[in-house]
């Protein structure tokens, strides 16, 4: 490598690092949320970033790389479902070692805080994957209707119709099931 | 005005409807106690919702994952960067056509060649009487009624090579093993 291009590798592999921590936390939620498995979060989060990254002209408008790594996730999820079929919620029990919490946490935090979750997933599992995927981009991730439906690519209006029956299935769990 | 439908009211809790209509829908919303409470509750349940969602599952150790997830990014990367030059070396399908065609033609002319029979050289070397002499079984050299002969090791690819100089030279590849063998023979 010569001394010229040293420094604008160095450059862009820092942009890498710094968009990978900018932006991990959140997609891996994201794809949590679609997917219903850790194990499967964390391997479909790093196809998503290595997707991405290896695409890095996308990366200089930091806005429209957010949303576009969103899109990323989104497709890579929906294929993923669409090979394994139905969403998976895993036990917190069955979680494997490398990824559950220290033992330094409260417990009673922790307990609060696995209940919370639990509440949530047994209501997403009612949902259909694209009416799930729908109300996770709008309602979590904060993306317009009109963003939401280039990501599932389906129109606007279905994209309404898929959001509009997930809160009121949403709903009525959560009228039938106080946490 | 009669009551907006549910699908309605979930659609204003969150902003999706047009402007007309929304200015329509909003107007009974604001007179009417049922609906408003109705969009109320959806309002509720989607903030809570956001809320719950945007947490990390379960008992995760975010920091041990994330660490391992980087990692994990890094070498797919550099993965990568090992095959991404070859797969993005754009050839012209002209070019394709006529690499794929000389490939095929060299496999046949090397077939042809090593399916004729085997042929006798006779190389007269520089002195009277010696003979070097190769054919299927190996090479040698004859002078005056006695012989030499360095029989090839096994069957495999042959390349026989004669020299005006009077020497006479073979090599054998041997496609068990992969082994080559080379043997010269020199007149003098």
């Amino acid at each position: 490598m010569s001394e010229a291009t040293e420094p604008v590798v160095l450059a862009a592999a820092e942009r890498q690092n710094r968009f990978i921590s900018d932006h991990l936390r959140r997609i891996f939620v994201q794809i949590y949320r679609m997917v219903g498995n850790v194990a499967d979060a964390q391997d479909l989060t790093q196809e998503t970033f290595i997707k991405a990254l290896q695409r890095g002209d996308q990366l200089k408008d930091a806005e429209k790389a957010a949303h576009w790594l969103s899109r990323i996730a989104t497709n890579t999820a929906l294929d993923f479902l669409r090979r394994h079929g139905r969403v998976n919620f895993c036990d917190i029990d069955e979680l494997a070692d490398p990824v559950t919490a220290p033992r330094e946490a409260d417990p009673e935090q922790l307990v609060l805080r696995s209940e919370r979750q639990r509440y949530l997933e047994d209501g997403l599992r009612l949902l259909s994957e694209r009416e799930r995927a729908a109300l996770l981009l709008r309602d979590v991730e904060g993306l317009p209707a009109e963003e939401v439906a280039r990501q599932l690519h389906c129109s606007k209006a279905t994209v309404r119709s898929h959001i509009a029956n997930a809160r009121i299935k949403f709903r009525r769990y959560m009228e039938g099931r106080k946490p | 005005m009669s009551h907006p439908s549910e699908i309605d009211l979930a659609l204003i809790a969150g902003g999706e409807l047009g402007a007309w209509r929304r200015f329509r829908l909003w107007r009974h919303v604001r007179s009417c106690d049922p609906c408003r409470r109705e969009v109320e509750a959806f309002r509720a349940a989607r903030e809570s919702t956001s809320e719950a969602a945007r947490e990390l599952p379960g008992e995760v150790h975010w920091g041990r994952l994330a660490a391992e997830i980087k990692a994990n990014i890094r070498l797919g990367l550099a993965a990568g960067e090992c095959v991404g030059p070859v797969a993005e070396t754009s050839i012209q399908p002209g070019w394709r056509v006529a690499a794929s065609l000389a490939s095929v033609m060299v496999l046949v002319l090397s077939g042809w060649w090593l399916y004729l029979p085997a042929p006798r050289i006779l190389t007269q070397a520089g002195e009277p009487g010696v003979i070097l002499e190769a054919d299927a079984s190996g090479i040698g050299l004859r002078e005056n009624g006695a012989s030499m002969t360095l029989m090839h090791g096994s069957p495999g690819v042959i390349t026989l090579t004669a020299n005006v100089q009077g020497s006479l030279g073979v090599r054998y590849f041997d496609t068990e093993t992969g082994q080559i063998t080379i043997h010269h023979v020199h007149a003098q």
